[in-house]
């Protein structure tokens, strides 16, 4: 896992597991930006890691750009969203059978969602292709979980 | 004349599912006894004619009188399975006779599919329980390797997703969410093996690398037949107990993924790492040999939707040997 600063944002990218090195990364105090774009697979023992280190720092946590096993960890893992973290915007992983491609959709907070309240009725923009057969690679019912749990 | 090694007593209340398990197992070649379920703990009594041969107790539903009537008879050999569908789930999770079963299977919500039962007399009968080739089609090549350092769990993690990614011409459509899934399991899986099935390690800190010992190692296996792509890990301790997975069976049976969440949430901490490959398979079997081996392997059906895939009742197998 490598986390690099640029223009006040913490860019976290590969694997984050129990054996990374989170104490050495100097953060400033309060809300603190994270884009984990970059972030491949976060396992068990990571997670765990990751929530002890955003406690001891004492910082809010604001994630961007979160992928989908990010947003996983997010419904099953509460305390990753302790010390009133924010979620300005993760991917909702689609696939249309039509033009054989695979697509990430992301959905912002205050536009797409509402921190705190369910999202109903959200459907994956259709693409531009004749016949468009896009589909969401996720349940909704259980990915979209999480926001409720979101402070505004 | 086909030369018959094994009994099967029947003990299924249902009329059709009976009469269809019933030329299943004959077809493989094994004796059965039907018990009546009329009077099933009387009927069960009259397996003690063959107390000279290996019997295998086949059920639906967990009646500790008729559990008890045929664990008190001697035979060669017992294994009792117990088959898990949609009017017995309920009755199963949580019943604390369920111990008393060698073998557990369950797979689509509404029965258990031939194939499961055809495999698992055939691993009984042959004492043959190890291994991903047995969970998909004759003919997949099987990947092995060993495991002797926890610092190689990272080319693990590599090699597999490039693995699973490099299938997407077979499968017709991209594989990412497929690959991160297989990664995440196998990393769990190997999580489980290095540190917490290994009474030596089980409490050790963790956040440096672990050589692991020639008897420590342990072995991991891939395959894709076409459709199922299967991750086995095994390991030498055998330490995994049947209460530990039965505790999950709720989680495994259940088709409403937010129930599933709030059981995530709820039972997190020490077995969040099982939770996590639950959620990302579609059929889980696991083998435990006390004290030698625990054998996990994890399929996933790369030919459903990631979608579809994650909403479906899992298929669960357990066997203890």
């Amino acid at each position: 896992m490598e986390i690099t600063l640029r223009d006040g944002v913490y860019f976290v990218s590969g694997d984050i597991t129990e054996t990374c090195e989170l104490a050495t990364a100097k953060l400033p105090q309060g809300p603190v930006r994270f884009d984990l774009a970059g972030v491949r697979t976060i396992n068990s023992c990571g997670v765990r890691e990751w929530i002890g280190w955003i406690g001891k720092l004492g910082i809010q946590p604001v994630y961007m750009n979160c992928p989908q096993p990010v947003v996983m960890q997010f419904n099953m893992v509460r305390e990753f969203l302790a010390n009133n973290a924010k979620v300005l915007s993760f991917m909702v992983p689609a696939y249309c059978q039509t033009c054989s491609q695979q697509k990430n959709f992301l959905l912002r907070s205050g536009v797409e969602f509402k921190p705190g309240e369910p999202l109903e009725d959200f459907e994956i923009p259709k693409c531009a292709t004749a016949g468009c057969a896009i589909e969401a690679d996720v349940d909704f019912d259980s990915y979209l979980y999480f926001i409720e749990d979101l402070v505004q | 004349m086909l030369q018959t090694n094994l009994v099967v007593a029947l003990d299924v209340r249902n009329g059709p599912v009976r009469d269809n398990l019933l030329a299943l197992i004959q077809s493989c070649a094994a004796e059965v006894y039907l018990v009546d379920p009329a009077a099933a703990g009387k009927s069960a009594a009259g397996l003690a004619k063959h107390s000279n041969s290996h019997v295998v107790y086949f059920t639906d539903r967990i009646e500790p009188a008729v559990i008890g009537a045929v664990g008190a008879l001697r035979f060669r050999k017992l294994d009792k399975v117990l088959l898990v569908h949609e009017h017995s789930k309920d009755a199963v999770q949580d019943n604390p006779s369920l111990l008393e079963f060698n073998h557990v299977l369950s797979s689509t919500p509404e029965s258990v599919s031939n194939q499961l039962v055809l495999s698992t007399i055939r691993k009984i009968r042959e004492k043959d329980y190890y291994g991903v080739d047995k969970c998909l089609a004759y003919g997949a090549h099987v990947h092995r390797f060993s495991l002797s350092n926890s610092d190689e769990r990272k080319w693990f993690r590599d090699q597999l997703f490039e693995f699973v990614k490099s299938l997407d011409t077979i499968i017709g459509r991209p594989t990412d969410t497929f690959a991160q899934f297989a990664l995440e399991v196998q990393e769990e899986l190997l999580m489980n093996a290095i540190w917490d099935a290994n009474p030596a390690r089980r409490n050790a800190e963790r956040k440096g690398p672990a050589l692991l010992e020639p008897h420590e190692h342990v072995q991991v296996e891939w395959s894709f037949d076409g459709t199922l792509l299967a991750i086995g890990v095994r390991d030498p301790f055998g330490s995994f107990e049947a209460s530990v997975i039965y505790k999950y069976l709720r989680f495994l049976f259940s088709r409403d993924r937010i129930k599933q969440v709030k059981m995530q949430q709820e039972g997190q901490g020490a077995g969040i790492g099982l939770y996590m490959v639950l959620e990302r398979l579609s059929s889980l079997i696991i083998t435990v040999e006390p004290g030698r081996a625990t054998e996990v392997i994890a399929t996933l059906n790369l030919l459903q939707s990631p979608r579809l895939m994650s909403k479906q009742q899992r298929s669960f197998q357990y066997f203890c040997v």
